[in-house]
């Protein structure tokens, strides 16, 4: 009897435990329980895995792991890309499970899905009723926002994948894919046309836009990081004139054993970061002649900046099989502020306004 | 905890076999759904049929699959049976994919699978692949447990699995055919011939699968999805022959085409999947044996050519893997008085390995030379063997390893067994030549294992007989391979871990025959705690941690039973939870499976006949053996087979 009464008084605690928890996630929900945060993309792990979203609070330095799943009661997909926020909304670029899936930026409860795509890669919001996908298939798949669905599909070059909207057009680096490609693609989203295809380095991997409408590219290169063969090309960083659409600055990087990725400007556009290395380099796009510094000596996944703070997020994925970390680092000194707890391989970033 | 299931083990074996046959199949499920009890298929004394084992393995656990499982499990794959029937992991990337056999809480390059003795594992790889291999093409399958380096050479850590035809000079000719289809699509057809005379015998079957695989499962919507992609088709045909050329010499001549090309399913978190694998492996064996009243030669050759195509038209991949071995063995054998056998012997490889990720075609000589002694006393049944090995292979420093190892009959109806030995596994091709990240410094893994067995006879009545088994084991896994990023993002394999594997094996088996039933009840259960030791300065939070896809627990349950020609036997399993991070901090939960089987043997025109019906998966449970893989939910089957 007395083990009755003790059984039953744990299963009453357990069951308050769970109506508790319900109600709190309830109450977060109703609130907004992913407000005023960071929305982190980890990859996951390649093969079997999911990719997973870290919410992370700055405030009370708190960080919420694989929201998507604990909201939506299902796995995010295979390879998570990226993160775009707009309208209330977030899209998440699903690489291998060939989808775009659209939550409540707030909620985080699933609001549609779009299809019809192969290997996606990055999100952009070109206006309010239209987005644009980078597919390493080889296309700019064109999303009407409204109905979630692809109404449209523009060629690029191989392995799309960084997009970029300034002045009247979206950049896209074709970085190569699997294989290799140098090439940026301007469209001119107005029409959806493509209006010119540009040279630049091999494997254009990210653009920025200074204060003068001016597309900085970092290219990587032909080769790998830590993986020297014979045929490595080093590589660039270069600059494209908006009005021209050609390449007014070109510099070359200086050993092909080492390829820089990533591109990020800071918030008063005098300064451009990106991965170079085994750190965090920095380039001052101000003073002519200058050269790139290195800010950070640590080798991070991947990078973003952060214009509220003028923090750099750094990915540390760790052994790319367990959950990695972020790093919170001044920009402006390359001063580490905290570290974040993450998923399996982050990778990207999104930032409320 | 296993106290607690060798206590429920003895409390159903002391039952009175009068137990109505229902009450034993529902005792034996509550049993397993209480996660309570052990298994294991263990016949003891059983000899594997690779020569200087069967007098040089005393000591060793060593499990024979019996007779009437092998016939009611006929047709299916190697995997499938172990994973079903057995407390051993099987690692499964879905059904159709590759499995692997993962031992004593070692990773799949950590167990060897052997066929008459000859190393099955791909050498770019270091793991075999049990779903290609049919049940219906060998009349012997046993499983060796614990470390056997000295005996078997690289790759022998956890264990290994062997697979052979036994060779009966005395039959007449003798064929069976073996057709079936499932409710997948799957449609199996194998036929086997064996003959015998008095100086030459023969053994030799052909069989293909063709299995869409197309099941049914729920995705992570709760939406019911067709698996896409996963059309599997294979042909596989072995031929063995024997002459005697006098009463001291004979000849045996070994021969295995292997084809298989499969479509490579999507994982549940993928969209699609366009990836294509071709699998072709010849492999033949030529041997000479004499044999005298007190001493005995073998030589030996092998040659095994593996072919493998991988193509994926969406990640631009397309490639060609050609691997081939020659392998030859030498051995001598000789009875000194009348306690002792010595043995020594010696094996050389050669790897061919042309791999499109490679710099360039890569050649690995190895060698090794071998020595045993055994001791035998007849009058008490006292049995000890002493090994020692060296092994040599290019660019390596290989341990020496010696392995200790003795039998004890403790009284009529109790063994106990000892065992200590030095194992090692060379790193794989791949581990050493893969482009980017190959390491040609690596080491070889090593371990040392103790191991102690005891075995019971239980009470015998003319109704039933029981026995029960205990194996409990400890080992240490030094220099550890793993592939970690360096600085970069390129992956390369490192001598990481440490990692210590330790676990209590119980196995129980109750042989009844009453009122014209006759059958059988097996329970075995594993514990496999495996844990990391030392690690990357960097990773120390995982140390003491459970290795990733090592379940704690497996319970593997068999109950059959016939009267007259009819049979019905329940198989039950449950696997433990497995981590799927070396941080612990995600897992796939436990599952269990319980499968059916029904059949009669009839006689039509002097052939025999067996009709069998089978439900698989029979409470339709949804599961992952590796994360994102989808398994099959409940499946029907049925099965002819005919013995002419």
């Amino acid at each position: 009897m007395r083990t009755f009464k003790t059984t039953f008084q744990v299963l009453a605690f357990l069951a308050t435990i769970s109506f508790t928890s319900c109600t709190k996630d309830n109450e977060d929900n109703q609130q907004g329980a992913f407000s005023n945060g960071i929305f982190i993309v980890n990859e996951g792990p390649f093969q079997t895995g999911t990719g997973t979203i870290t919410f992370y609070k700055p405030d009370s330095n708190l960080a919420k792991q694989d929201i998507f799943d604990a909201v939506n009661g299902r796995p995010l997909g295979n390879i998570a890309q990226a993160i775009t926020l707009y309208n209330n909304k977030a899209y998440i670029v699903v690489n291998n499970a060939a989808k775009v899936e659209v939550v409540n930026a707030t909620t985080f409860k699933s609001e549609g899905l779009i299809a019809n795509l192969t290997n996606p890669s990055q999100f952009l919001i070109v206006d309010s009723k239209k987005a644009y996908v980078s597919d390493w298939i080889g296309q700019i798949a064109v999303v009407d926002l409204q109905s979630n669905t692809v109404t449209n599909n523009i060629a690029a070059g191989t392995g799309p994948d960084a997009m970029l909207k300034s002045g009247k057009y979206v950049y896209v680096a074709n970085m190569g894919g699997l294989g290799i490609d140098s090439t940026i693609t301007v469209i001119d989203f107005g029409t959806d046309k493509v209006v010119k295809t540009i040279k630049v380095g091999e494997a254009p991997s990210g653009m920025v836009a200074d204060g003068n409408g001016r597309i900085w590219v970092i290219c990587k290169g032909k080769g790998f990081t830590g993986w020297p063969q014979s045929g490595d090309t080093p590589g660039k960083l270069m600059r494209i004139d908006p009005v021209s659409l050609s390449v007014d600055f070109n510099y070359s990087f200086t050993s092909s054993d080492l390829h820089p990725e990533k591109l990020l400007i800071n918030k008063q556009k005098s300064k451009i970061y990106f991965l170079y290395n085994y750190g965090i380099y920095s380039f001052n796009i101000e003073t002519s002649g200058s050269s790139p510094e290195k800010l950070v000596s640590r080798n991070f996944y991947s990078i973003d900046y952060e214009n509220k703070t003028g923090y750099l997020y750094a990915c540390d994925a760790k052994d790319y099989i367990n959950n990695g970390i972020v790093v919170r680092i001044k920009a402006d000194n390359g001063l580490v502020i905290d570290s974040i707890q993450a998923g399996i391989i982050p990778k990207a970033f999104a930032f409320p306004e | 905890m296993v106290g607690f299931c060798l206590v429920c083990t003895l409390i159903f074996l002391k039952m009175s076999i009068r137990v109505p046959f229902l009450t034993i199949c529902i005792f034996s499920l509550l049993n397993v759904s209480a996660q309570l009890n052990d298994t294991v298929l263990s016949i003891p004394g059983v000899e594997i049929k690779a020569d200087k084992i069967s007098i040089f393995s005393a000591g060793l656990k060593i499990e024979k699959i019996d007779s009437t499982t092998l016939y009611v499990r006929k047709g299916i794959s190697v995997a499938t049976l172990l994973s079903e029937q057995s407390p051993v992991f099987i690692r499964s990337y879905s059904s159709g994919g590759i499995s692997t056999l993962s031992m004593r809480g070692t990773n799949s390059t950590q167990s060897g699978v052997f066929w008459n003795g000859i190393n099955l594992s791909q050498p770019n790889m270091g793991m075999a692949d049990l779903s290609r291999i049919s049940t219906f093409e060998f009349s012997d399958i046993s499983l060796q447990a614990g470390g056997a380096s000295a005996l078997l050479g690289t790759g022998a850590l956890g264990g290994s699995l062997h697979l052979s035809n036994t060779m009966d000079y005395s039959s007449p000719i003798k064929t069976s055919v073996f057709i079936s289809g499932s409710t997948a699509g799957k449609f199996g057809a194998a036929i086997k011939m064996g003959a015998g005379g008095s100086k030459i015998a023969y053994i030799g079957s052909l069989s293909g699968d063709w299995n869409p695989n197309d099941f049914k499962y729920t995705d992570f919507n709760g939406k019911t999805k067709h698996l896409d992609h996963a059309l599997s088709k294979s042909v596989s045909s072995i031929h063995q022959a024997e002459y005697k050329l006098n009463t001291k010499q004979k000849l045996s001549a070994g021969f295995w085409y292997q084809l298989t090309d499969r479509q490579i399913p999507p994982t549940m978190t993928m969209a699609t999947s366009d990836q294509t694998q071709w699998d072709r492996a010849i492999r033949s064996s030529l041997q000479w044996q004499y044999i005298e009243k007190r001493q005995s030669f073998n030589i030996r050759t092998a040659y095994i050519d593996e072919k493998e195509l991988y193509q994926s038209q969406s990640a631009l991949i397309d490639a060609f893997y050609h691997l081939n071995t020659l392998q030859s063995d030498f051995e001598y054998k000789r009875i000194l008085g009348k306690q002792f056998t010595i043995g020594f012997g010696t094996t050389t490889h050669v790897i061919r390995a042309d791999v499109p990720y490679y710099e360039d075609i890569e050649y690995q000589p190895e060698g090794a030379i071998w020595l045993g002694l055994a001791y035998h006393q007849l009058k008490n049944g006292v049995k000890s063997v002493l090994n020692l090995r060296q092994d040599f292979s290019k660019g390596f420093k290989i341990p020496f390893c010696p392995s200790l190892s003795a039998e004890v009959p403790v009284s009529k109806n109790i063994s106990a067994s000892l065992a200590i030995s030095r194992n090692f596994r060379t790193p794989t091709m791949n581990d050493r030549y893969w482009l980017p990240g190959g390491n040609p410094d690596l080491k070889p893994e090593e371990s040392w294992n103790l191991e102690a067995g005891s075995a019971f006879q239980l009470k015998q009545t003319e109704y039933y007989q029981s026995k029960i088994s205990i194996n409990i084991y400890s080992m240490f896994i030094n220099n550890m391979i793993q592939w970690v990023p360096g600085n970069t993002s390129i992956w390369s394999p490192q001598n990481v871990l440490k990692v210590w594997s330790r676990g209590v094996e119980v196995a129980s088996k109750t042989d009844f025959k009453i009122s014209g039933f006759n059958g059988y009840f097996r329970l075995g259960y594993n514990y496999t705690p495996s844990t990391y030791r030392e690690t990357k300065e960097t990773e120390q939070s995982i140390i003491n941690n459970q290795l990733i896809y090592i379940p704690i627990h497996k319970i593997a349950e068999t109950f059959y039973v016939s009267k007259g020609n009819h049979y019905v036997m329940f198989s039950y399993s449950l696997t433990g939870k497995r981590y799927i991070q070396s941080d612990n901090s995600k897992a796939l939960n436990s599952y269990s499976l319980l499968d059916f089987y029904i059949g009669t043997d009839f006689k039509f025109s002097n052939s025999g006949f067996r009709l069998q019906a089978e439900i698989r998966n029979l409470m339709n449970k949804t599961y992952q053996s590796v994360q994102n893989y989808p398994e099959p939910g409940i499946s029907f089957s049925v099965n002819l087979l005919i013995t002419i």
